[in-house]
């Protein structure tokens, strides 16, 4: 049947060049879309390291000699408000919340002389272990227990599981040094689940250490509630500052444009299907008129009203197959042209499907050939039945 | 001729109500597209009240200091410190007027009223005397602040008209007063609200920056940087480079006796390259407009694919009729003309639809437009965008957003029409009249 079909396309070539043309362009551009959500929703279907539910974030002025003891009191005030289970406390630019957008950076290797490789991540500094208690972040070398430094050594650090693995390869980094900076030494006492700097990215590596309270100078106040908790009450009683990291999460997606850039990269897919969606309707059923005899001709030799609706969407979908190869082609030269923007940090090491090119290529083309195929063989269906409903008898009458 | 085309093409379209229907959702799906992009530009640089003048504007937003001795490292950016305004800005004598605005990053204004506890959330902008001159704001009530109570740094506040409702219902706020951040304010006029999509001059309380504690504030280095951005009014656009050497030679004096040297990026900017600017984040106009135009060719494209197919196909059904037409003589741009008038009736339908569509769309999806900058400094920005103004119609209905509906239409007429209809045009007779009539 496919020769067939084949046949058919080939003998209608000045008809199909048109719709032949637009599915290899909308191909091409929609690849681009699919490859943009595939990454998207490999990096949000991973682990954040942190869990924001129950969790809000509580702002407070800049402090100064005049408030800095009315903010003590306001500190005790939330820790003590019935529901909070714990509260942290840091600087709103210190980097260390989820969906910060701060990003202080550092370098670390395993020895001060340069020999071995720096890897480069984000550090963390915090004035006490609430911060594993609030987001509930998990050690990974003890996993029923929380995340601490050890507050008894004043160089203690804990490292993201990415980095911890970058850093020792196999060995347990327990114990073992490390330098930042180059100069600075400390001591690995903890490893913790690695962490996203927003939903939508891949977890870059991080460093936990400890950093006195005093240097705190816009406070940040992050609280983690049961139950009991009544935001409402809260707003009125204590402070209408008060956002859930959820949505501190959301807000800084669209301010950062991600936001703007999924919905625009949606509506152009939704503009590729339907200009899809209707040429093929409008393909095939002109060809229905001027192939009304060929059908009768069909059905008086025997051929079945599903049959013919079969010959009509194995023709659509082949076209679709044809104009895909050139169209594969395309893509391949957009890859390699460095087109393909691709979303936050991409480690070419780091492991995810997401780095390894070919693989991501082949998967992400086919899932752009399957969305368009359901689209072309709903389309054409309408058409189909339409053509598979005619009378032997008048469409022979006819005589096309 | 052509009402005769016009009589041939609507009864065409009667006869072909499949045809058509199918002709024209194409059309409209390239040109919904199309327009909602140009109502997207429109509100980026379209003059847009209270930003009346925005074609002859120009902004500085942020700039960045580098050491003048190149062999020490380091590089700070931020916005203006009141200082480089004084110095820079406010003296120029090539332009209209320049205004300045304080911004307060990271804090959340509140406002209560006197004797109650209840904070209210709220924007607040801090802002000069000559602010007023640049926007055109509409008053209902009281008066813009004067240069006087400005330079003064009296307590005085110009609200939103909204927020006013909110603070005190029904009865006029012209005097009352509120605090704000503990400290007391009397409204002095009232303005009707603006839409959050134009953040320059959105907000809901304006006062005088000189009431800020932080006004005269340096943030670094020998006092250049702070928290202050400038809008600079020309007389007309063709003073900007006459602007720029002047900032640019006020700049050189500034900097003479300094150890740093100032930056700005490319700016002053006209409002379109200024709406893209984030910060000091490399802005590559050239090829934010071609990426603009790249998807105003995929819009118009990819239909045309669709249409000149239908086109094709509708062709095939008269070349019976071609053919009698050229036995008695028509000239194959009479046919060509032919095609194109017929089709323009469709587009034209189609152009209707898709407007009607992209204005839906537009509305619907207005809260995407807001400002990004509302969600960094608020705790709450969905509650305060559901309650303020989003699409204004002069966003919507205006000349040139009409224009550029118009020049679409008629772009995709002739692309879905010209290919198909010269093809078909260059068929012989005999070939023509062979074909079933």
């Amino acid at each position: 049947m496919i020769q067939h079909i084949l046949k058919l396309i080939w003998t209608q070539r000045r008809r199909n060049l048109w719709i032949f043309a637009e599915l290899l362009v909308v191909f091409a551009l929609a690849w681009y879309i699919v490859d943009y959500q595939f990454v998207l929703i490999h990096n949000r279907m991973l682990p954040n390291g942190y869990d924001v539910a129950d969790t809000y974030r509580i702002s407070y002025k800049s402090l100064t000699d005049k408030n800095k003891e009315a903010f003590r009191q306001f500190y005790d005030r939330v820790r003590l408000y019935p529901g909070v289970e714990s509260a942290f406390l840091t600087d709103r630019f210190s980097g260390v919340m989820p969906y910060s957008d701060t990003y202080n950076g550092i370098s670390i290797s395993v020895d001060s002389t340069g020999n071995s490789q720096t890897y480069y991540g984000q550090m963390k500094a915090i004035g006490s272990n609430n911060y594993f208690e609030v987001f509930k972040v998990h050690s990974v070398v003890n996993p029923s227990a929380l995340g601490r430094l050890d507050r008894s050594n004043s160089r203690s650090v804990v490292l993201t599981q990415n980095l911890a693995e970058a850093l020792f390869k196999g060995a347990s980094p327990m114990g073992k040094r490390v330098f930042m900076n180059g100069k600075s030494e400390y001591v690995v006492t903890d490893v913790v689940q690695s962490q996203k700097q927003y939903d939508h990215a891949q977890p870059h590596h991080s460093v936990f250490y400890y950093e006195n309270d005093t240097t705190i100078a816009k406070p940040e106040i992050a609280i983690r509630v049961a139950p009991n908790f009544s935001f409402e009450q809260f707003k009125k009683e204590v402070s209408g500052s008060i956002v859930s990291y959820k949505n501190v999460g959301r807000n800084l997606d669209f301010m950062l444009g991600v936001t703007n850039e999924i919905r625009l990269r949606t509506g152009l897919m939704i503009f590729f299907l339907l200009n899809v969606a209707l040429g093929i309707i409008g393909t095939f059923w002109f060809r229905n008129a001027a192939k009304h005899g060929e059908i009768g001709l069909r059905m008086a030799l025997g051929s079945s009203r599903s049959t013919i609706q079969k010959q009509y969407i194995a023709e659509a979908v082949l076209l679709l197959t044809l104009a895909a190869v050139p169209a594969v082609c395309v893509n391949f030269t957009l890859l390699e042209a460095g087109v393909i923007k691709t979303l936050g940090e991409q480690f070419s090491d780091s492991g995810y499907i997401t780095a390894n090119k070919w693989l991501r290529f082949i998967i992400t083309n086919g899932l752009t050939y399957l969305l368009l195929a359901v689209i072309v063989a709903l389309s054409a269906w309408i058409p189909a039945n339409k053509a598979s409903k005619v009378h032997p008898v008048e469409a022979l009458r006819d005589n096309g | 001729m052509i009402r005769h085309y016009f009589k041939q093409a609507w009864q065409l379209l009667k006869d072909n109500k499949l045809f058509s229907t199918i002709y024209i959702l194409g059309t409209a799906l390239a040109i919904t597209m199309i327009m909602i992009v140009s109502v997207y530009l429109y509100m980026k640089e379209g003059n847009i009240a209270p930003e009346v003048h925005r074609s002859r504007m120009m902004y500085v937003a942020t700039v960045e200091i580098r050491p003048k001795d190149s062999t020490q490292t380091g590089m700070a950016a931020a916005s203006l410190s009141y200082q480089t305004v004084k110095n820079v800005f406010y003296p120029l004598k090539s332009a209209e007027r320049v205004s300045a605005e304080l911004q307060e990053y990271g804090e959340e204004a509140s406002v209560s009223l006197p004797g109650q506890t209840e904070d209210i959330p709220t924007v607040v902008k801090y802002v000069d005397a000559a602010y007023w001159d640049i926007f055109r704001f509409s008053f209902v009530e009281g008066h813009p602040f004067s240069t006087g109570e400005f330079q003064s740094g009296i307590r005085t506040a110009v609200i939103a008209e909204s927020f006013a409702r909110q603070l005190f219902g029904t009865e006029p706020a012209l005097n009352k007063r509120f605090l704000l951040d503990s400290e007391e304010f009397m409204v002095g006029g009232v303005v009707k609200d603006v839409s959050y999509i134009l953040p320059n001059t959105f907000s809901l309380v304006w006062l005088p920056y000189t009431v800020n504690p932080n006004w005269e504030e340096r943030v670094f280095k020998e006092g250049l940087l702070g928290f202050y951005k400038v809008y600079i009014l020309a007389h007309s656009s063709k003073d900007f480079n006459r602007i720029k050497k002047e900032i640019e030679s006020h700049i050189g004096r500034y900097e003479a006796n300094l150890t740093w040297k100032m930056d700005l990026l490319g700016q002053p900017d006209d409002t379109f390259t200024h709406s893209f600017r984030k910060g000091n984040r490399a802005l590559d106009m050239p090829q934010i407009k071609a990426m603009f135009a790249l998807l105003l060719i995929i819009f118009l494209m990819v239909p045309a694919l669709n249409l000149s197919g239908l086109n094709s196909s509708r062709m095939e059904k008269r070349t019976g009729e071609l053919g009698i037409r050229k036995a008695f003589g028509a000239p194959r741009s009479v046919l060509i003309q032919q095609v194109l008038t017929e089709n323009l009736l469709l587009s034209f339908i189609g152009g209707v639809v898709g407007l009607i569509v992209s204005y839906a769309l537009v509305f619907a999806a207005k809260e995407w437009l807001a400002s990004s900058f509302l969600f960094y400094t608020l705790s709450n920005p969905s509650a305060l965008i559901s309650s303020s103004v989003g699409i204004t119609p002069a966003m919507l209905f205006n000349i040139e957003v009409f224009l550029w509906a118009f020049i679409a239409v008629l772009v995709m007429n002739v692309l879905s029409a010209l290919v198909p209809g010269y093809r078909f045009s260059r068929r012989t007779i005999i070939d023509s009249l062979d074909e079933k009539i």
